[in-house]
């Protein structure tokens, strides 16, 4: 800065800001003492600036939509295996996979009566990485349940795993 | 007690905020002139001036009520400037849509509505006129320019604080308080030339 503007800036630092009067003083000092009172009702987020909370996890219809999805392709699945399979073989249809063996539902009568979140976690060890520094490995499994009921009381179940491994420091 | 021994009290007070209650009249009796300052900068008039600069202080008091402040009492002026600048700035908003809706002309311009003893500078340093002259000089800036100049110098703020509470880059504030200081040497000089000082 310039020798100019410099003596300009000692010039205007001369210059002393008017002090508050006695009334304004006072009236600044009770209504910070009675901040209650004064302080308006206007979110405090919108006044500070952009801040934007995350979004909070609600339970939803819609965080049900996978499940309500996979409930209705089984509901036609089971629909369309009642009209495909011959009456006579019905009652002797096994799956062939390595699992519980699925009632054949005629008709797609199918309906959601319960559908279940679970949430468990199993600490299963601790592990270190190639620096040596080490970690408990905690196993979270959620496990979504979607009970159906159809007519005669037949009842499926409707079950998605889903296994996630945490690794948490052990120290830092 | 003159002003250099209040302010260690206060900041020797202050600091103990969880045992005593904070003396906002001592405090407001340092620092309350350079906000007011700005407050006046920032609005149309002292009136005005008054609302903002206590809206902004109830905020503080406020928040260092709740225990919600972040940052020590170091942080209250930076939080105040910037405070009292998003006042005045809701506040013009407000009175222009106001002016509108009353299909009204109100000529607020600068000094016609100054309220009697509503000068930003006191005249014992100085005559009356120079500083009525300072005053009009920095209403007559950009107003981009003068909030600088209010921050730096009366408030004794540095370029990064000024930076964070207009929210523009260091250099940038920098910058505006150097081609403010030119402008306002020029209105000054001419005033000289015209023999007004």
């Amino acid at each position: 800065m310039d020798s100019d503007l410099q003596e300009l800036e000692n010039e205007l630092r001369e210059f002393a800001p008017s002090p508050m009067s006695g009334e304004v003083l006072s009236r600044m000092v009770r209504a910070m003492e009675r901040w209650e009172e004064n302080a308006d009702g206007v979110d405090e987020a919108a006044e500070i600036g952009k801040i934007v909370d995350f979004p909070s996890e609600k339970k939803s219809r819609s965080s049900w939509k996978p499940m309500w999805g996979a409930a209705a392709a089984v509901a036609i699945l089971g629909a369309s295996l009642g009209f495909l399979v011959p009456p006579k073989l019905s009652e002797n249809v096994v799956t062939a996979s390595s699992v519980e063996a699925v009632p054949v539902l005629r008709q797609a009568s199918l309906v959601p009566v319960n559908v279940q979140r679970k949430i468990s976690s199993v600490n299963t060890g601790q592990v270190a990485d190639k620096d040596g520094l080490e970690y408990q490995v905690i196993q979270v499994i959620r496990r979504e349940e979607a009970d159906f009921r159809g007519d005669d009381n037949v009842g499926l179940k409707i079950t998605r795993p889903k296994v996630d491994n945490y690794l948490v420091p052990v120290s830092y | 007690m003159d002003d250099d021994e209040l302010e260690q009290v206060i900041t020797a007070e202050a600091s103990n905020t969880g045992a005593l209650s904070l003396d906002w009249q001592g405090w407001l009796r340092v620092n309350g002139s350079r906000l007011l300052l700005f407050a006046r900068q920032q609005t149309r008039n002292g009136s005005d001036a008054e609302d903002v600069l206590q809206d902004a202080l109830v905020k503080l008091a406020k928040k260092v009520a709740e225990n919600t402040f972040v940052g020590g009492q170091e942080a209250w002026m930076p939080f105040l400037y910037t405070q009292i600048r998003r006042e005045a700035i809701d506040r013009g908003r407000k009175d222009d849509r106001r002016r509108k809706r009353e299909e009204k002309v109100v000529d607020d311009a600068k000094g016609l509505t100054t309220v009697e003893g509503d000068t930003w500078f006191l005249d014992s340093n100085a005559s009356g006129e120079q500083t009525k002259l300072v005053e009009e000089a920095l209403k007559e800036l950009p107003a981009k320019f003068a909030e600088v100049i209010v921050m730096k110098i009366w408030g004794e703020r540095t370029f990064d604080d000024i930076g964070k509470s207009l929210d523009i880059s260091l250099h940038t504030a920098a910058s505006r308080y150097r081609y403010g200081l030119e402008a306002l040497r020029k209105k000054l000089a001419a005033a000289r030339i015209r023999g007004d000082i």
